[in-house]
């Protein structure tokens, strides 16, 4: 196989680090994105990017944390380096606040993150309905931004970007040799599969530049995390849910919980509501599966399912999906080896 | 009664309403005025990028270290207040830098989460190799200025922008009591050989995504003579030149050109 067509269907966060790290492996590789939405429109730009992971129940923790490890180094070093303004990541030090005490006093990414201790008194003293709380610097990408940059970065190293809604993964055999499955919550209707599922969160942005630090209470549903321009409100889980319009009663309770954790934010405008369906799963969906019909195979890597957590994993996950097409690609090529014997 | 505060730096304006507060109610017959060539944003105030940090070391000062904390625990108070904003009031966290291992500073319990740099936040700062983070307070006086100015009139205190060229002056006025918080310029009211003035040259610059202060501290060069980082709710404030005696107010390339260079760094 002189030049594998690989396509990478999906241009949000992982469809895009999926198709950078293939790209990358595999030089001699042409590889194609394929989307019905790119940046502003795909569920990452809803997101804040924080880099805070979200523990996947039916992932081993050591690959969560190998995951995330491998991402927090790659941004690190774009953060700390001319860059990152134009990659949107850049880095943020805050609160993640508790009003009862976790079970686990230590999250398994304590010790990737930068500086995490617990906090002070003093500094729970602006959190009285909180008892306990964890202060450390992490990073955040900024959507459209990091969004844009990547595809950016590929177009540089000719990745092709085209327009087009994928009805089903076979519809693309005869054009490419492996298509990655990176299509975020479309996988529940392009590959049919009922253990992925919508958790809906809405979002404010606002414009607040004097919040420099992030504040996060431990439930995971309210959140303030500041961005370039504008600081991200939050937000909802509403698991099932696949309603993207706005909701006004939701986005006054949401603003309602966050001025409680920071009273300035009363002052915060220009607020812009979004909604973004996580593509949620109790395990991220990281293997190979091979379609057939009529004796033709299509080699396929999926890539799907991160749900709250897809920024805070999405290189690990797309450095190992890119092995995965590695490893396709070596199949085909042994096997037209053999059929040529 | 007539008070007369010259002087509507920040020094200047806290000073009038402090004293407004205390004996307004003391001394109904209270009236207190400001006088200044320079109002808000031509004072020194203004030029501040209005990070509360002190100097490292009180040198054993004990009352400095209390006026720190009286200062720090009242703008603390008022962070969860509606006039925080227009106050131009909010938290921010940072970094310290150092080449060499220094004692803890005497403010290190009245900041926020004061703790020493891990290897890896080191690692941001090629050419440093010990430092300290916390989460202090930003003031910035483009809005803290004006909210003085306004809590001021509001408790009937009248501003004049004058020239004070004596003391005498304000007595021959009628004024019973005179507050010099002149600051830099104190010595042509009253001679005082121990107060210079020590130069700073800033850039302020759009960069939005820094969300920390970052402060290289360089030993032998002295204080603020090594570049700053300071985030503020518009601008960031570049800087890093402390000259003792220049009064020169006018903006040198020279020193431009050193700021630029050692922040970009």
């Amino acid at each position: 196989m002189v030049a594998p067509k690989v396509a990478v269907v999906g241009a949000g966060v992982i469809g895009l680090s999926t198709a950078l790290c293939i790209a990358e492996t595999c030089p001699s590789c042409s590889v194609t994105v394929l989307s019905d939405q790119f940046s502003p429109n795909t569920t990452s730009d809803v997101a804040a990017g924080m880099l805070i992971p979200h523990t996947y129940p039916d992932t081993p923790i050591h690959v969560q944390k190998q995951w995330f490890k491998e991402t927090f180094t790659y941004l690190f070093a774009i953060s700390n380096s001319a860059e990152a303004s134009e990659a949107g990541i850049h880095l943020v030090s805050g609160w993640q606040v508790f009003k009862n005490t976790p079970k686990e006093e230590l999250p398994f990414w304590s010790d990737i993150v930068l500086g995490f201790r617990p906090m002070s008194e003093e500094e729970l003293r602006k959190f009285p309905q909180h008892r306990f709380g964890q202060a450390f610097t992490t990073l955040k990408c900024d959507c459209p931004p990091y969004l844009l940059w990547l595809e950016k970065r590929l177009k540089a190293i000719g990745v092709q970007m085209r327009t087009r809604k994928v009805a089903d993964l076979w519809e693309l055999h005869s054009e490419y040799d492996v298509v990655v499955n990176c299509a975020g919550i479309g996988a529940h209707q392009l590959v049919g599969d009922t253990e992925l599922f919508p958790v809906r969160g809405q979002v404010l942005k606002v414009h607040a530049p004097w919040v420099k630090n992030f504040i996060r209470d431990g439930d995971g549903l309210t959140y303030i995390y500041p961005g370039i321009h504008t600081v991200t409100l939050g937000g909802t889980r509403e698991k099932g849910s696949w309603n993207l319009s706005p909701d006004p009663g939701i986005t006054k309770d949401i603003f309602e919980r966050c001025c409680s954790l920071e009273p300035s934010l009363r002052g915060a405008q220009d607020t812009k509501v979004k909604v973004g369906l996580r593509p949620s799963r109790q395990g991220v969906r990281l293997q190979r599966e091979v379609l057939s019909q009529g004796g033709v195979k299509l080699p396929v890597v999926h890539n799907y399912g991160q749900g709250a957590g897809g920024f805070s994993v999405h290189m690990g996950t797309a450095k190992e999906a890119a092995c995965l097409v590695g490893e396709c690609i070596a199949a085909l090529q042994g096997s037209s080896s053999r059929a040529k014997l | 009664m007539r008070g007369a505060v010259i002087g509507a730096g920040v020094i200047g304006l806290s000073t009038a309403l402090c004293i407004h507060e205390r004996y307004h109610g003391l001394v109904p017959s209270l009236e207190m005025e400001v006088y200044a060539d320079r109002q808000t944003p031509h004072t020194t105030s203004d030029g501040a990028a209005g990070l509360w940090q002190p100097y490292l070391s009180d040198h054993g000062n004990l009352q400095e270290t209390l006026w720190h904390k009286e200062t720090f625990d009242h703008l603390l108070g008022h962070l969860g207040s509606p006039a925080a904003k227009e106050m131009g009031l909010f938290l921010i966290s940072g970094y310290n830098l150092f080449t060499q291992p220094v004692p803890d500073p005497s403010w290190k319990n009245i900041v926020l989460g004061f703790r020493n740099l891990t290897p890896k936040e080191l690692e941001l700062f090629p050419g440093y190799s010990y430092g300290w983070f916390n989460t202090a307070l930003m003031l910035e006086c483009r809005s803290y200025l004006p909210w003085l100015t306004e809590r001021l009139t509001q408790r009937g205190v009248k501003f004049f922008r004058k020239k004070v060229e004596s003391f005498q002056e304000m007595f021959a006025r009628g004024v019973d009591v005179v507050i010099n918080c002149t600051g830099v310029r104190a010595g042509e009211l009253q001679p005082d050989p121990e107060l210079q003035p020590g130069r700073g040259q800033v850039i302020k610059v759009l960069a939005p995504w820094v969300k920390h202060f970052i402060i290289t501290h360089d030993m032998e060069a002295g204080i603020y003579n090594s570049p700053y980082v300071i985030p503020g709710s518009e601008f960031t404030v570049l800087g890093g030149i402390y000259q003792h005696g220049n009064w020169n107010e006018e903006n040198s390339a020279q020193d431009h050109k050193t700021i630029w260079e050692s922040c970009c760094r």
